[in-house]
C-alpha cells in the first residue's frame, strides 16, 4: 500500500535523507532508499539525472566534503496530493573541505533553499525532483 | 659564502623546516632547504633520494595531511663540526586527514624520532640524511 504524504511524513523522509548525507551512507543505500528513478537534481553545479547522475553528483560531493553537519530548519509542503508533493526546504549546511596541496582545511557554511518533488511510495517517499534555489553563505564561510 | 653549523642555527633550521612542512610551502623554496646530489631521506612509507624523490613523498603528503603541527621537542647534536653535524630530532607531529569519500576526517597525533645529518650551505644549513627512526603514536591517533 502507498504511504500517504502527510506533513510528518515528509518531514521525517527529509531528517532521514540528511542523516543520509551526514553519514556518508553507502550510495546503493542511499538510491534505494530515498530516490525515484526519474529523479532530476538542478544544482549550482549542473543537472544530474536518474540514478547514473545521482551516482555521479554523490560520488564528487562525499569525496570533497567531510565533517557535514545538515540542520533542518523548514519542510513545508507547497501542494500535496495522494500521490506527489511538492515541498519548500531550508537547511542549514556546515562541512569541512580539503582541496589539492592546501595547508589549512576550510569550514564552509550555508542555509539552503530548495525545492522538492516527491512521490509516495510502497516503501515510503521518493525524490523525483530537487532543486537548489539559492545558497546563502554564513559568515566567514569558504566558497564552493 | 657557507655559514658554518653552530648549536643554534642547527635549533632554528629545525624549526624552519616544520614551520615550512605546516605551511605545505612550495616545493621549490623547501629545496633550499636539502641538498640534492647525495639527499637520502629514509621515512617509514620508503626511502626518497635526490630532490625528484623527495617531490613525489612531499606531493603525496601534502595532499594527504592538512591542519599540521609540529612541535620541536629536542635538537640534540651528536657530533658537530662547522660544515656538517648529525643530530637527534624529537617532534610532536599533529594533523588530520581525510581519506576517499569516508563522512568523517581523522586526527593524526605522533612523537616522532628522527636523525639528521645537515651540512653547512650557502644559504644556511641543509639537509642531507633524514632518517625517522620511531614513530610513537599519541593515543586516539588514527594509523597511518
Amino acid at each position: 500500500m502507498v504511504q500517504e504524504l502527510t506533513s510528518v511524513a515528509l518531514t521525517e523522509f527529509a531528517t532521514d535523507w540528511y542523516a543520509a548525507l551526514d553519514r556518508h551512507d553507502d550510495v546503493d543505500d542511499v538510491l534505494a532508499r530515498f530516490i525515484d528513478e526519474r529523479l532530476v537534481l538542478n544544482l549550482p553545479e549542473g543537472t544530474f539525472l536518474g540514478e547514473a547522475g545521482f551516482r555521479e553528483w554523490y560520488d564528487a560531493v562525499t569525496a570533497r566534503f567531510f565533517d557535514e553537519k545538515h540542520t533542518l530548519r523548514e519542510v513545508r509542503p507547497i501542494s500535496t496530493s495522494a500521490t506527489e508533493a511538492e515541498v519548500s526546504v531550508v537547511v542549514n549546511w556546515q562541512f569541512t573541505m580539503h582541496d589539492g596541496h592546501q595547508a589549512a582545511s576550510a569550514w564552509g557554511g550555508f542555509d539552503a533553499y530548495q525545492t522538492w518533488t516527491v512521490v509516495g511510495g510502497k516503501n515510503g517517499p521518493r525524490m523525483t525532483v530537487y532543486t537548489a534555489d539559492k545558497l546563502d553563505p554564513m559568515p566567514g564561510s569558504a566558497s564552493i | 659564502m657557507v655559514q658554518e653549523l653552530t648549536a643554534a642555527t642547527i635549533s632554528d633550521f629545525a624549526v624552519a623546516w616544520y614551520q615550512a612542512l605546516d605551511r605545505h610551502d612550495d616545493i621549490k623554496d623547501v629545496f633550499t632547504m636539502l641538498v640534492d646530489d647525495g639527499l637520502v631521506m629514509n621515512f617509514p612509507e620508503g626511502t626518497s633520494e635526490g630532490h625528484t624523490g623527495f617531490r613525489e613523498w612531499y606531493d603525496a603528503v601534502t595532499t594527504r595531511f592538512f591542519d599540521e603541527v609540529h612541535t620541536v621537542r629536542e635538537v640534540k647534536p651528536i657530533s658537530l663540526s662547522p660544515k656538517e653535524a648529525e643530530l637527534s630530532v624529537v617532534v610532536n607531529w599533529q594533523a588530520k586527514m581525510h581519506e576517499g569519500q569516508t563522512a568523517k576526517s581523522s586526527w593524526l597525533g605522533f612523537d616522532a624520532y628522527q636523525t639528521w645529518t645537515v651540512v653547512a650551505g650557502p644559504n644556511g644549513p641543509q639537509i642531507k640524511v633524514y632518517t625517522v627512526d620511531k614513530l610513537d603514536p599519541m593515543p586516539g591517533s588514527a594509523s597511518l
